[in-house]
């Protein structure tokens, strides 16, 4: 392993310890969730609680928004960042390990949260949705809920780009960096999402995929492949990468402290 | 010439914390940066560190102008608390030292032992005494050709200052390492400067080697402080 990625490792490491207990927290809040909507089995409408079961992914794709601006603040409410900014490493480091701290927490979370609605929302609640189920290969399971788990993520890692080049053009001015920081927080996601539209056609060579999905009429079991255009996604994250690069440049050159 | 300050300010949007100081320093010298509350001593020290920009003028360190290079080269100690509170001391330094290729362990030791500091203490557990006497061995630990020391005195009690200082001293390279400290402790810490800085309102008052000012002026550091400042 190369010295870089050995810092690189350092940081992200450092960044997921100091989380760790709101973590474990967060993993037992989801756990204790699920549990209370299995005991509600027969006692609530079987449509609520499988609603339910998919609130903690809302609540992680919060957290993945308030993380990265979280992360950020920290290293300067505790002075961190005298420590860190003196650092023989380029910003893409700083702000590398915290965007993949906070996609690797949302990982985590995620799959535990994608347990739980297997477990609770489909596998012991309603017999028509497990019979739909049973039809289902695994690898049907397991395909659809990895498309769905990837889009999720993939939108989440543009978001922890913006929030975080927000939060860093906010720090470059001494007075309302705060009001500053919103307003950049609007001004980039609309900045990502032109330079996606305008990136968009150079995209179109890359394969579009295919979402399969079910659904049952009259008794049967119907599938359907609803298709996915990879040419948006794909500059939008280009999109989300200039807005990266452009905040580690800032932390590295115009950052003061 | 490891450190070259040309024609430095730098403006905030209020103030003006240094106004054209210019100097040179070779390798080999403890130099004290000495000054009254704002007179831009902890400015200097975090341009040279690369923490900030200056507005006017530049630094060169061993040629190079203050950024990812010559990060390697500086080891800084700032005024503030900067240590990560849910970490253990040897947490801390297992942390920095992970980024230094000039990362001395048997100075580490050394200094653990002379400003009496258990590795295995946590960082929240510790005083603000020994929160700063750690920083100081995480900064003297490099073998680092220059060492800034931001008012590496304050918050030690008075029976520290001296095993502080013996510490700066004793792990002290004269070949390859220039110290530059800041402090307001002056009567306590003018004994181990070869050389001062005297700043006033972002300017440079006084500067020289510090044997020659005291024969000069036939007074301490101190006396002359006070002097200068009045």
């Amino acid at each position: 392993m190369t010295a870089g990625a050995i810092r690189f490792g350092k940081l992200l490491k450092k960044d997921l310890e100091s989380y760790k207990v709101f973590m474990a927290i967060f993993v037992l809040g989801i756990i204790a969730w699920d549990i209370f909507l299995w005991t509600r089995i027969g006692k609530w409408r079987p449509d609520m609680i499988v609603g339910l079961t998919f609130l903690p992914l809302l609540l992680i794709a919060f957290w993945a928004l308030l993380s990265p601006f979280l992360k950020l603040r920290q290293e300067w409410d505790g002075n961190h960042v005298h420590l860190i900014l003196v650092l023989p490493v380029p910003g893409f480091y700083i702000t590398g390990a915290k965007a993949l701290a906070t996609l690797i927490e949302a990982i985590i979370l995620s799959l535990i949260a994608t347990a739980g609605i297997w477990y609770v929302g489909i596998l012991a609640l309603n017999p028509s949705v497990s019979w739909v189920v049973r039809q289902m290969t695994t690898a049907d399971v397991v395909g659809f809920a990895f498309q769905a788990l990837l889009m999720f993520w993939l939108a989440l890692c543009a978001a922890i780009v913006v929030v975080q080049f927000a939060y860093l053009s906010g720090r470059l001015y001494e007075k309302f960096s705060g009001l500053i920081a919103i307003w950049t927080l609007f001004l980039s996601t609309w900045v990502v999402e032109q330079l996606g539209a305008l990136a968009e056609p150079a995209f179109r060579w890359l394969p579009d995929f295919g979402f399969k999905t079910w659904q049952t009429i009259n008794d049967q079991l119907i599938t359907s492949v609803v298709p996915v255009s990879s040419a948006p996604i794909a500059s939008v994250l280009l999109g989300a990468l200039i807005l990266f690069a452009a905040g580690s440049w800032m932390l590295d050159r115009q950052i003061e402290i | 010439m490891l450190l070259k300050v040309e024609h430095l300010s730098k403006r905030y949007l209020r103030a003006q914390a240094l106004d054209d100081v210019s100097f040179e320093l070779n390798r080999g010298s403890i130099v004290g940066l000495l000054g009254p509350n704002g007179s831009g001593k902890s400015t200097l020290l975090k341009c040279i560190a690369g923490l900030c920009r200056p507005t006017h003028g530049r630094i060169l360190i061993d040629g190079k102008q203050p950024g990812l290079e010559t990060k390697r080269k500086v080891a800084y100690l700032p005024e503030v608390d900067s240590l990560y509170q849910w970490m253990t001391a040897r947490q801390a330094m297992d942390f920095a030292k992970s980024f230094y290729n000039d990362w001395d362990e048997t100075r580490e030791a050394n200094l653990l032992d002379l400003v009496k500091i258990d590795a295995e203490t946590s960082i929240k557990a510790m005083s603000k005494g020994q929160k700063a006497r750690l920083r100081l061995v995480m900064a003297l630990s490099r073998r680092a050709p220059l060492i800034l020391l931001d008012e590496p005195l304050s918050g030690i009690d008075p029976p520290s200052r001296s095993r502080v200082l013996n510490a700066i001293v004793s792990e002290f390279s004269e070949e390859e390492q220039t110290i530059i400290l800041s402090t307001h402790e002056v009567s306590e810490a003018e004994s181990i400067f070869d050389q001062v800085i005297f700043l006033h309102k972002g300017k440079i008052r006084l500067m020289g080697d510090a044997e020659d000012i005291r024969t000069e002026r036939n007074s301490s550091i101190q006396e002359l402080l006070e002097e200068v400042y009045a």
